[in-house]
């Protein structure tokens, strides 16, 4: 079977989908902090500069990074190589892309080495999907898949991509919420081209924790966090229908669903009564 | 930090950089071949300049990426170029470098300042 997106790889990683893809249908999940890196995209296009500017938990290399409050896990970034440094059982890679530099290390087997990293040499500009790592406070890519790019649009691809994604973390998917994000990227695109389905007139302002939940659960959990009055034993149910009314065209019962649907994945629980609701922290 | 780093842009962004290094994205309209010539270039936004090449000999294709130091918004010192082959969309090209230098992904596509 062909690969229908050329731009990434058909194996190695976790490739086979960017950010777009990576990110629908992740309705079901456990609760908690688990849910944010379970609904994490698994590959997330990024430039250097992104990684340079990564949070890291603790600074440890065994705890997650993380860009703009979504944990980190995969990557891919299209770079220039500057150096090529070989070894016995990896090859290093001094990479850039206009945004930055970092080392890239491939760990090689018989495959790769006869496959594209044999032509890989400075001045080529590599497709590369791995993960971010730091020892001795100086962070680099351990790349599973590294491959030559040989349509140079796919560079400018990749930028349009990395946007893309930032959009949609930032203001969630289209108003279909098919997964369809290819939203024509245009000079004028804005947050309104990015809603997810209520009335027309409202732009929400989405909480990049809530941005992969359907409506009205991540309107609820928006209100419950926007909330701080609550805070001290939460909210009760007319109170969460009476916040959300104008922004949905949910019901009453359809609200008491997503409330227990919310329950079961972690999100909220219950405080003074089996009516009033807090997030979970 | 490396030469080699500095943000990609396009003609309309040149006199924001006066003086520093950029990399352009390019048709060539007239090629150089050796150092001192000038080459006449055509960025991706539709604005031409005038290219001087450093490097003593080079071979350029129809469509290039230069690493230029701004002398001024016409004209440009070609300290490398990389050639992009004969197929390339400037109007793509151009899409992705507007958008990257909008306020809202500079801090995306911006690298650091050099200290």
């Amino acid at each position: 079977m062909s690969n229908p997106n050329p731009y990434y790889p058909k194996s190695g990683g976790s490739g086979g989908g960017g950010g777009f893809m990576a990110s629908q249908g992740s309705q079901a999940s456990p609760g908690g902090s688990a849910q944010r890196v379970a609904n994490a995209p698994a590959l997330r296009p990024v430039t250097i500069r992104m990684l340079q500017k990564a949070d890291h938990a603790t600074g440890d290399s065994d705890s997650a990074f993380s860009i703009d409050g979504i944990p980190l896990q995969n990557l891919t970034l299209v770079a220039e190589v500057l150096r090529v440094e070989p070894g016995d059982t990896n090859r290093r890679y001094g990479i850039e892309d206009s945004t930055g530099e970092i080392d890239a290390r491939c760990w090689l087997d018989a495959a790769s080495v006869k496959g594209d990293m044999a032509h890989i040499t400075d001045g080529s500009t590599v497709r590369i999907v791995g993960t971010l790592k730091v020892f001795n406070n100086k962070r680099s890519i351990n790349a599973a898949h590294i491959r030559l790019v040989t349509d140079q649009h796919e560079v400018y691809y990749h930028k349009l991509d990395v946007m893309a994604t930032i959009l949609q973390h930032r203001y969630g998917l289209t108003n279909n919420n098919t997964g369809n994000a290819a939203a024509p990227m245009t000079g004028s695109s804005t947050a309104a081209a990015y809603a997810h389905a209520g009335p027309s007139s409202q732009v929400a302002a989405i909480s990049s924790r809530f941005v992969h939940l359907g409506s009205p659960h991540r309107l609820i959990c928006e209100f419950l966090a926007g909330h701080p009055s609550m805070g001290n034993g939460g909210a009760d149910v007319k109170t969460i229908v009476n916040g959300i009314k104008h922004l949905s065209n949910a019901n009453s019962a359809e609200i008491a669903l997503a409330l227990d649907q919310l329950m079961e994945q972690g999100l909220i629980y219950n405080t003074a009564d089996d009516t009033t609701y807090d997030l979970v922290e | 930090m490396s030469e080699l780093l500095a943000p990609r842009i396009n003609g309309s962004m040149l006199e924001n950089y006066i003086g520093r290094r950029v990399k352009l994205t390019c048709k060539v309209l007239q090629p150089a071949t050796s150092q001192g010539e000038i080459a006449i270039l055509l960025l991706s936004d539709n604005i031409q300049i005038e290219g001087k090449l450093i490097p003593p000999r080079v071979n350029m294709e129809p469509f290039v990426e230069v690493l230029c130091t701004v002398e001024s918004t016409a004209l440009v010192t070609i300290m490398s170029i990389k050639n992009l082959g004969d197929k390339l969309s400037l109007e793509v090209a151009d899409a992705a470098i507007s958008m990257s230098n909008e306020p809202r992904f500079r801090d995306y596509f911006q690298p650091a300042q050099r200290t």
